[in-house]
């Protein structure tokens, strides 16, 4: 067993939106963890917004030239690209795989971008990455303070999952690379029934109620299950949960991101500042367990 | 329906808006219905015909897409203040709202983006 993690991982970063913002904490802890890791991430340079739901919900010919032009460019780079919102994930990868099958695609792609584009490299999600390129024993040699007795609920929602023959790294009814990756953390992971659930996060501005009730029955299923917390990978699901979560302050779930988590493992200190701009305070939850 | 000739119903329908994508249907259904691409295709030619009726999900893509055509990025504060203004909705979520500018989550202005004019052309290329 090497204790050493692979040194030639290299990726083209692609952060997309709301990592610059929303979710900064979840870029800094990706780029703090990759290079712990050995992953090496050179941000794709004058990266563009993949369009998103609202791309592809209003004209898919936009939606597929706005993911493409992130796409041509990496291929620039000669380089894979590395992705943590699933939905950029989802957008990069149906992209690329309309226009691997079809010339006419990539050639519109290269008449409105005016970038040369063969759909060569890859696109993958961070989670992909860490438990299938760096290896979950690489990263078990990197754990420095187990996350002993947290009690989390791993939650994969859509893009991670769905649909497998574009996105698929694992099932997408019952996925367990989250579980797993928590597992080798040392924490304690339950089994739920709510893991690859919609959380309603493509709604949470346009439709509040709908988003609500949505969050409110995932909420409620973790709780059943003796959770303490929420464990995701994606921007937009972290912040519906935390936003439509019901009730006071004290009683509501913390949401982490996963590298949030293997930064509290590592020992990384910077962790502190990440989980301090989370909307529901993870302080208590982690006093109580001694982190 | 659309194959029994209710075309309009579903064109006009709020069902093809409150869909969140979340991609179930089609990974799930035993037929391997594309209900997915289905869903985008009726949102598509439901906004083309001028027959979408649920504003609040219209005007967040409308906003969503004029921002990256103005900054090739999306800004979020103001993808929910103009989504607000439009919806005359200005007081919901108000103190979380707050609570994430305080937390720096969401950037006051928007970035710089030097490559702007290369999303703009893509923007009015793809309207051809």
């Amino acid at each position: 067993m090497s204790q050493q993690p692979s040194v030639n991982l290299k990726y083209a970063y692609y952060p997309g939106c709301s990592l610059q913002s929303m979710a900064r904490e979840y870029d800094l802890s990706v780029r703090a963890v990759c290079s712990h890791l050995g992953i090496e991430l050179a941000e794709l340079p004058d990266w563009n917004c993949c369009g998103a739901s609202s791309g592809h919900s209003t004209s898919r010919r936009l939606a597929s030239a706005l993911a493409g032009r992130n796409l041509a460019l990496a291929e620039g780079m000669k380089m894979d690209i590395a992705v943590a919102c699933p939905a950029c994930y989802i957008r990069l990868r149906s992209a690329q795989n309309e226009m691997k099958q079809d010339k006419e695609q990539r050639d519109e792609l290269m008449r409105l971008t005016e970038l040369s584009y063969q759909a060569k490299y890859g696109t993958r999600h961070m989670l992909d990455i860490i438990v299938n390129s760096v290896g979950l024993e690489n990263l078990k040699s990197k754990v420095v303070k187990p996350l002993k007795d947290l009690k989390l609920a791993a939650y994969y929602g859509c893009y991670l999952v769905r649909p497998p023959e574009i996105v698929g790294f694992d099932d997408p009814e019952n996925p367990q690379c989250l579980d797993t990756l928590l597992e080798v953390l040392g924490a304690e992971i339950l089994d739920w029934s709510g893991k690859v659930d919609c959380c309603g996060g493509s709604l949470s501005l346009s439709k509040r109620d709908i988003a609500n009730q949505m969050v409110t029955e995932l909420i409620e299923m973790a709780r059943q299950a003796g959770a303490e917390a929420l464990v995701t990978a994606c921007p937009l699901c972290h912040v519906n949960l935390e936003m439509r979560q019901s009730g006071g302050n004290g009683h509501k779930l913390p949401v982490f991101y996963f590298t949030e988590l293997i930064g509290l493992a590592m020992g990384l200190t910077e962790a502190k500042f990440w989980l301090r701009r989370h909307l529901i305070s993870p302080s208590g939850l982690l006093n109580s367990v001694g982190l | 329906m659309v194959q029994m000739g209710l075309q309009q119903q579903v064109l006009t329908s709020a069902t093809i808006w409150f869909c969140a994508d979340c991609q179930t249907c089609a990974t799930r259904c035993p037929s391997e219905v594309d209900l997915v691409k289905m869903m985008d295709i009726l949102r598509e030619i439901s906004l083309r015909e001028g027959l979408a009726k649920e504003h609040r999900v219209t005007d967040f893509h409308r906003i969503f897409l004029d921002n990256i055509r103005q900054w090739g990025r999306q800004h979020e504060l103001s993808l929910i203040l103009k989504h607000k203004l439009k919806t005359k909705d200005l007081f919901s979520d108000l103190s979380s709202g707050v609570k994430m500018i305080m937390k720096g989550k969401l950037k006051l202005l928007p970035e710089r983006f030097s490559e702007i004019k290369k999303v703009r052309d893509i923007f009015k290329g793809a309207e051809e």
